[in-house]
């Protein structure tokens, strides 16, 4: 009789479309995640080991962890991967305003600015398009405190995770004791943050003649127009020199954003923005401080400081712009590298 | 499986294992000899030498009246000064004061060499290198320094004032004095070298503690150089680091710090 009822019993489990189980992302323990200094960067700025934060598998997968954990936001609902989405290298996929908890009306609240992509951290020498975050470190704690991104507070979010048995085993497993502190949970976000790399674009293996890739005549014609007209400010091979400027875009009244001049307090800061890297600007598009291009064309149209573009000339260019976009993020959504994909697989 | 009881070998096992165990009895491991000792700062917070009470009435100099609800700051690179000008500098030296807690405003450091001491230089505010390191522990945790964190942009609170002031530009009559920002034009630091007059704090191994008392005048925040008006937009309300208003009130509290008496034991 029981025979029969087992047999019965896994029939219906076999059949049943309920019980199959969704496909997930299963990450390997990242044991080939390191921290690395890609052919022909200068040294980065940030060291995790003179930063007492040696890079650890275990420590690596709580900051992959922390960073898609939506605990981390006051109503459970925002995470750092909310606005910071692999596909478009961890920039904010098609929203020009990035937008956070939701207010007591229940509506999700819009910040000043677009979020920026993330990558090549480690050569930052500060953070935010104002430079207000002067470690990688701290500076998870601006948007999880900020009350219109995640609405937190630090004790707030280790009291959460304290009170998590599955974040108690990962702290555990990262530094052999399951106290929760902030200098923890920020160092394991750091080493997620701070890993992910990109230095394998098509045109970084034309420039190491890697795998025979070459360039056609308009991405070579784009990168003679790039050297002439763009690389003092978007210096090879990080695409950016880091400091600010105002290039003159005009000021969105609606925004009002001062810049860097809200921070520093000096006048000459007034509109002054942190120069972006053009690694992957083909995925993280809008464009600008505050989303307010959606094409690269709108971008060269602006750029003021430089010699007007002749139609063909900006083709050039954005072909050429075009191949900074790394391998990792020109991958389809199913295959995108899982090392550095959320881990509950959304 | 039988086994044969042997009395015998046991008794030789156990002699061999005690003589093993048989320690040079002049080699038992003995605490190294302490050779420092202890002094401790007092942090006497006051206006004009009445002991600070929150929500109690004072006038400053321009003689607007005002109370205190919250006051706070930090107090680093403690560096003691002896007799003979040798200096013995507290290593990771970073405090948080806060008048709501009474042990805050003690300061006790330890591992001093002995000797007789003259002077204290110490910091209001945190040095520019560790204002912008990365996630610290102790006083400078940015989940334990709580409100001492600006949390809007990296960086430590160094002086927070807060209060009521009926003349006070505020519609709630509020006083709001956070004061940071650790580098450029504005950098809101301040060092206090502060000799003892004369009197001489002795530090001795296994001695009783000094106690330094030092005056922290809140009164001088409102004076000298600039005379504060709390009616006027800007020196009511002070919330952002790297203002030129933080220049203007730190400059003030460049001198709210003096040496008030020592206690020797």
């Amino acid at each position: 009789m029981t025979r029969y009822c087992l047999i019965f019993c896994l029939g219906l489990v076999l059949l049943s479309p309920s019980c199959k189980v969704d496909p997930k992302i299963v990450a390997p323990v990242s044991n080939d995640v390191r921290e690395l200094i890609p052919p022909g960067f200068p040294d980065p700025n940030y060291s995790f080991v003179k930063s007492n934060n040696a890079v650890t598998p275990d420590r690596f997968a709580l900051g992959r962890a922390l960073f898609y954990e939506t605990m981390l936001s006051i109503d459970n609902t925002v995470s750092c991967g909310s606005c910071h989405q692999q596909r478009v290298a961890f920039a904010n996929e098609d929203h020009a305003l990035s937008h956070g908890v939701a207010d007591k009306a229940g509506l999700d609240q819009l910040g000043k600015r677009n979020a920026p992509p993330l990558f090549n951290l480690a050569w930052h020498p500060y953070f935010m398009y104002d430079g207000r975050a002067l470690n990688m470190e701290v500076q998870p704690v601006l948007p999880i405190c900020n009350p219109v991104e995640m609405g937190e507070s630090m004790p707030g979010v280790i009291a959460k995770l304290q009170a998590s048995a599955k974040y108690r085993r990962m702290f555990k497993n990262a530094w052999g004791t399951d106290t929760v502190t902030s200098q923890r949970l920020l160092q394991a976000l750091t080493q997620f943050m701070g890993l992910i790399y990109s230095y394998n674009s098509k045109f970084d293996h034309y420039k190491r003649n890697e795998n025979k890739v070459t360039l056609n005549d308009s991405e070579l014609r784009g990168y003679d127009l790039f050297r002439a007209n763009c690389n003092s400010c978007h210096s090879e091979p990080l695409f950016t020199d880091f400091a600010f400027r105002d290039i003159g875009l005009k000021v969105d009244p609606s925004l009002n954003d001062s810049g860097r001049a809200d921070y520093t307090g000096l006048p000459q800061d007034l509109h002054k923005f942190k120069t972006p890297s053009l690694r992957n600007i083909s995925r993280t598009y809008p464009y600008m401080h505050d989303g307010r291009y959606s094409t690269m064309d709108q971008c060269l149209d602006h750029s003021g400081a430089n010699p007007a573009l002749t139609d063909d000339q900006k083709k050039d260019l954005i072909s050429f712009l075009n191949t900074l976009t790394d391998d990792q993020f020109a991958l389809p959504l199913d295959q995108m590298d899982a090392r550095f994909s959320d881990p509950n697989g959304h | 499986m039988s086994f044969r009881f042997r009395p015998g070998l046991l008794f030789v096992a156990l002699l061999l294992i005690c003589g093993a165990c048989k320690k040079d009895t002049k080699a038992t491991t003995e605490p190294a000899p302490v050779t420092t000792g202890t002094l401790k700062l007092k942090f006497d917070n006051n206006v004009d030498g009445q002991p600070l009470q929150f929500y109690t009435n004072y006038v400053n100099l321009k003689g607007d009246t005002f109370q205190v609800t919250q006051f706070k700051y930090y107090i680093s690179n403690i560096v003691f000064t002896r007799a003979d000008n040798t200096i013995y500098a507290e290593p990771n030296s970073y405090h948080l004061i806060r008048h709501s807690d009474t042990s805050s405003t003690w300061v006790t450091v330890g591992n001093i060499p002995p000797g007789t001491y003259k002077s204290v230089s110490l910091m209001l505010g945190i040095d520019s290198v560790r204002n912008v390191s990365g996630a610290q522990t102790g006083a400078l945790d940015v989940a334990a320094s709580g409100d001492m964190y600006w949390d809007w942009a990296t960086g430590y609170v160094f002086f927070k004032l807060e209060g009521l002031s009926p003349q006070s530009g505020d519609p709630q009559h509020r006083l709001t004095y956070h004061l940071g920002g650790g580098a450029g034009p504005y950098k809101s630091q301040r060092t206090f070298n502060i000799g003892f007059n004369g009197a001489l704090a002795s530090v001795a191994v296994n001695g009783a503690a000094p106690i330094i008392k030092l005056s922290v005048n809140v009164n001088e925040f409102f004076k000298t150089p600039n005379l504060v008006d709390v009616s006027q937009p800007g020196y009511y309300d002070r919330t952002t680091p790297n203002s030129p208003y933080n220049k203007y009130f730190a400059d003030n509290y460049a001198d709210m710090i003096s040496f008030e008496n020592i206690r020797n034991f």
